[in-house]
């Protein structure tokens, strides 16, 4: 990650929302596969939710869109700096989207160990990395300098 | 109101990516809430209504949902031995719902054909908005039978008009007179779920005898039997009910007297409305960080705006309230999304011509959805307050000078 946009606390930041994101939609498939026959009022709850488990997951990575936009916003005099003392756009950029893809891939196999401890399909998450790498390549459309 | 609608447009809608990932966390952290307070309301109407049974001598009625139970191989002398022992020896409710047939009505819906007995109908105590109750002693095949009839058939069939139709369980011509119309929206909780209702508006109440139960055949027999409630009676008769019911039928029954229901209910109710309470509990936690997270961003981006503005003579209560007005609109927008989403969610019930879910209210929605947005307006309350704090605090906290100089 050397000279990376990101500090220790926006990988922290990031890793903990790509997580949040991933262990909802895990903990979602595990409903799921518990067998909850005579439990009729938590199963009609829990399916209340269930129901609309996309609908939900697709919401809750609006905080990684949250999140790249406000690290863009803050780093615009930072790229600017940059620039100043001789580096370019294109590797600013470049580096953000392998700074980015590095850490979602990171992400990814810590809730890899949730998917193992759950026992789940490894490939459950799979959807939502694709998301999270749209995510990322349109963000880097937005790599501004102030 | 000026300087609100200033905040909004210029600053906050500046970074409409933030305002709306506020929406959507916000969203969500309703939704949750909603659903949980509505499983909560409607599970305590249902407690409420088996209440009723849980008293002394009540045994009610349970298939053994351990036991191999082959319904092919009843017969009908069969049933009809065991509805004369029952009626011989026992006090007994019995009502048997769902029986569907088309019956012409001004919604084209499916109409349900429930059996009552005199003991269940005084149980059941329904409330009626025309008409008069139903008496139980009349003639069957010789005098019309008095019925009471839904909310949403009274137009068709108002009380005093007849109805002559092939009845599903006796498979006879029958003709039917309306007594009475139940009130919108009666509704019966179910025994074993008690946060699922079965509603009434388009539904005919038929009275059962044992002059009907004698003609009725195999489908009502049976269906009576799974949700019997025997009364004023003792542990030993029940006893004997199960074994003669097991030795002419071959089917396995329990019978819960009050206590054990009420150990059961109570423990059944109780832990689950705690585990949904403990996952709504901790959902709510996670989603107010993230949305206090987003709001603590958000000021981070906007904190050379809110300092200018503090620079030229806003007071920090003053933007205390832009805040509180910010939130308020947030809320309302949302209440009024999951307004409109229950709203849908009810009517398509009529779309589908789900009779039996098919109800009336103010825009669609019943009393219970009212009750539910009521309270997660007071949930609302305690979020906007603590992220609005939270933001005065972070926004206190940073020296103005500070703020400029970004």
């Amino acid at each position: 990650m050397k000279y990376s946009l990101f500090r220790f606390i926006d990988v922290f930041e990031a890793i903990a929302s790509y997580l949040i994101c991933f262990a909802t939609n895990l903990i979602f498939i595990y409903v799921q596969t518990l067998n909850l026959e005579g439990f009729s009022i938590l199963k009609s709850f829990l399916e209340s939710m269930i129901d609309y488990q996309l609908i939900i997951n697709i919401f809750l990575t609006s905080i990684i869109i949250v999140f790249h936009y406000q690290f863009l916003n803050r780093r615009k005099t930072e790229i600017f700096c940059r620039i100043l003392v001789g580096d370019t756009m294109v590797n600013i950029i470049i580096r953000y989207i392998l700074n980015s893809l590095a850490i979602l891939m990171f992400s990814f196999l810590l809730s890899l160990s949730l998917n193992f401890y759950l026992e789940l399909n490894v490939t459950s998450n799979l959807y939502l990395v694709f998301i999270f790498i749209i995510y990322i390549l349109i963000s880097a459309g937005r790599v501004k300098k102030e | 109101m000026r300087i609100l609608r200033f905040f909004i447009t210029r600053i906050f809608l500046k970074r409409w990516i933030l305002v709306l990932g506020m929406i959507i966390l916000l969203f969500l952290a309703n939704y949750v809430s909603f659903s949980t307070a509505r499983s909560i309301i409607s599970t305590f109407q249902g407690y409420q209504e088996l209440e009723t049974l849980n008293q002394e001598g009540t045994f009610v009625a349970n298939l053994d949902p351990n036991s191999e139970a082959d319904f092919d191989k009843i017969e009908i002398d069969e049933t009809q031995k065991v509805y004369e022992y029952l009626n011989n020896n026992y006090t007994y409710a019995l009502q048997a719902n769902g029986f569907v047939t088309s019956l012409e009505n001004k919604h084209n819906m499916d109409v349900a054909f429930n059996y009552i007995n005199e003991e269940a109908y005084k149980i059941n105590q329904f409330r009626l908005s025309h008409g008069n109750h139903i008496n139980f002693n009349y003639k069957f095949n010789k005098e019309k039978i008095p019925i009471l009839v839904g909310a949403g058939l009274a137009k068709t069939y108002p009380v005093g008009s007849n109805i002559e139709i092939t009845d599903p369980v006796t498979q006879q011509l029958v003709n039917l007179n309306v007594q009475g119309v139940l009130e919108e929206n009666a509704h019966r909780s179910n025994f074993y779920a008690p946060n699922s209702k079965t509603y009434f508006n388009f539904s005919i109440f038929i009275p059962v005898n044992e002059e009907f139960i004698n003609s009725a055949g195999l489908d009502l027999h049976v269906n009576g039997l799974m949700d019997i409630v025997l009364l004023d009676s003792t542990k030993d008769e029940t006893m004997n009910l199960k074994e003669y019911i097991q030795e002419n039928l071959g089917l396995a029954f329990n019978f819960f007297n009050q206590q054990e229901n009420f150990n059961y209910f109570e423990n059944y109710y109780v832990n689950s409305l705690k585990i949904i309470c403990t996952i709504t509990f901790i959902l709510l936690i996670i989603i107010v960080c993230l949305a206090t997270w987003n709001t603590l961003i958000s000021i981070r981006l906007m904190i050379k705006d809110f300092t200018i503005n503090l620079l030229v003579g806003l007071s920090y209560s003053k933007l205390r309230a832009i805040f509180y007005g910010y939130f308020g609109i947030l809320f309302s927008i949302i209440l009024a999304v999951l307004f409109g989403i229950t709203a849908f969610n009810r009517y398509s019930f009529w779309l589908r011509k789900g009779s039996t879910f098919a109800t009336y209210g103010i825009f669609g929605l019943i009393s219970l959805d009212w009750l539910a947005l009521l309270i997660v307006l007071f949930i609302d309350f305690i979020i906007g307050f603590t992220i609005v704090e939270l933001t005065i605090r972070k926004i206190k906290s940073i020296p103005i000078s500070v703020g400029v100089l970004q």
